[in-house]
């Protein structure tokens, strides 16, 4: 029991946690931005991987690290743009189309891959962002400038949602579609509008992976983070600072078992795999506990028309 | 089979008794089978002989399936997915149950006034997709490779996916739209191989199909109409 908290009282496991949290931070706000309008977006795997290479590639170009983040961001909005056309416009299976967006994404993505680099032995890197250690505060000095714009956007899209006229209307095209509609605005355009900002909240978590945790870009690097992302905003009911509070958890029991991988508490070694299980086994169960009390935006994943009820 | 059966009756049962989103459980399951074939390939089922890689100790003859002809790798496996396909399509469409799992798909509220089993028609549904899902893998191992390894299964599963909307559902159009899309996926191979084109333009095409099919099936409710230059 000391080991393990003499593991808890180390600074560097809190780096670490910031770190694994970041694109779960990004990842999570955009599911949660799309699902309060209504839509679930299942593309979000295939999204992440799209912003990490296309971010990568636009840096390994000669753009600079924002240039490629915002290269990125454009990325997941002409995804998001396709989901939002299929499931919005046309109102088709929004499970389907986001599944099919995810097999499309990481394969154009690996396919671009390829074409651009067609024999390497070792993937190409690039100079990835350098962490902020001129602040002053002790664990957020050991990270980029993205993990603090992931903790700014928390408090930024909980004031949109909750405190301006602009996030009632996405809350209750999420809720209720017909009534926004009676009032004259466009359940179209707010829907497009939650996915395009959504998918490009994933890419950015995407690029994250490559232009500052990693610094090249590999194949499986996504590795099942957007499914998680989808899980947590379960968990988090929906509520940007739950979202916040469920990717810091979820991290903090990732690094833990990292740590506890490489010196096993009391004595007892387990086969790795059953560590690297424990995060996905642990999403489920947060599915299942919080599911029975979660606060399902009351329109999500039903297509809306003019006129149907 | 029974094992694919038994994994998939956990996301069903959350689904029904809790409304737990059964897509995102099942995706994040995926990882966890997956690391539990990785733990038993390192442990008990390892092959000695392997050299150190994660590899199952192979099966004996008696397992394996024989081939269906001289001088290739078509195994016997094919006429168990030709007749698994057809069950399913006589269950489906000439059975009660059939009748009771399209009722509950089309409109569950409608198929629980009806007194209709909602629950164990889903669960048993599961069941069944697990196992059919279960018996692909087995069949792999037990036909194609003769011991199993953690690749096997390249995108399969989610192959799987694209052909049943292909297949509008309907397990006999399940053969013809399977027959394209390893067409796809055999013909990149040979792509790759001669010209250069990487192999993961399949998979491309494969998305592309599957999101143009969902397309198609809105349209396929509309009558279309031609009128040249004229106002819609």
């Amino acid at each position: 029991m000391t080991e393990l908290l003499g593991l808890l009282g180390d600074a560097s496991l809190w780096v670490a946690v910031l770190r694994i949290a970041t694109p779960l931070v990004f990842g999570t706000l955009g599911v949660l931005l799309c699902e309060r309008a209504g839509v679930l977006n299942l593309g979000i795997e295939g999204i992440m991987v799209a912003g990490a290479f296309a971010g990568w590639l636009a840096v390994y170009l000669g753009c600079g690290l924002w240039t490629g983040v915002a290269v990125a961001a454009a990325v997941g909005v002409a995804l998001g743009l396709l989901h939002g056309l299929l499931t919005v416009v046309m109102g088709l299976s929004q499970h389907v189309s986001g599944l099919g967006l995810t097999l499309l994404a990481t394969s154009l993505a690996s396919y671009a891959y390829r074409v651009s680099f067609p024999s390497v032995d070792r993937p190409p890197t690039i100079t990835p962002f350098a962490p902020m250690s001129g602040l002053p505060v002790p664990i957020l000095a050991g990270q980029t400038p993205l993990t603090l714009l992931a903790l700014l956007l928390v408090p930024l899209l909980a004031w949109v949602l909750m405190r301006t006229p602009l996030g009632l209307a996405l809350r209750a095209v999420g809720d209720n579609p017909s009534a926004v509609d009676g009032q004259g605005l466009s359940v179209v355009g707010l829907r497009l509008g939650a996915v395009a900002a959504g998918s490009a909240l994933m890419a950015v978590g995407g690029a994250f992976l490559t232009l500052s945790a990693f610094n090249a870009f590999y194949f499986n690097m996504v590795n099942g983070r957007g499914w998680v992302c989808v899980a947590l905003v379960v968990f988090a009911s929906w509520r940007p600072g739950k979202a916040l509070l469920g990717a810091l958890l979820f991290a903090a029991f990732d690094a833990l078992q990292l740590r506890l991988q490489q010196a096993p508490v009391a004595g007892i070694t387990l086969p790795y795999q059953l560590y690297l299980m424990l995060p996905y086994l642990l999403s489920i169960l947060a599915l299942v506990l919080m599911s029975r009390r979660a606060a399902v935006p009351q329109a999500l994943m039903k297509p809306w028309r003019r006129g149907e009820r | 089979m029974a094992a694919g059966a038994l994994w998939l009756l956990g996301p069903a049962l959350l689904k029904r008794l809790l409304g737990v989103d059964e897509v995102v459980t099942t995706l994040l399951l995926n990882f966890v089978a997956l690391l539990f074939v990785s733990m038993m390939l390192d442990g008990p089922m390892k092959d000695p002989l392997a050299l150190g890689w994660p590899q199952s100790v192979a099966l004996p003859e008696a397992l394996t399936l024989s081939r269906l002809a001289e001088r290739s790798r078509v195994h016997t496996g094919l006429l168990w997915a030709l007749g698994a396909a057809g069950v399913l399509a006589l269950l489906l469409h000439r059975h009660a149950w059939g009748l009771a799992v399209r009722a509950v798909g089309a409109n569950a509220q409608a198929a629980r006034f009806a007194g209709l089993p909602v629950t164990a028609t889903v669960v048993g549904v599961a069941v069944v997709s697990g196992a059919l899902a279960g018996l692909a893998g087995a069949l792999e191992v037990a036909g194609r490779t003769g011991y199993l390894t953690l690749d096997m299964s390249p995108g399969v599963g989610y192959g799987g996916i694209v052909i049943a909307m292909l297949a509008g559902l309907n397990p006999l159009a399940v053969v013809p739209a399977a027959v394209f899309v390893s067409g796809v996926l055999v013909g990149a191979d040979s792509m790759s191989r001669a010209v250069g084109v990487p192999t993961y333009i399949a998979d491309v095409i494969v998305a592309v199909a599957l999101l143009t099919t969902l397309v198609a099936g809105l349209a396929a409710h509309y009558r279309l109409r031609w009128s040249p230059g004229a106002a819609a």
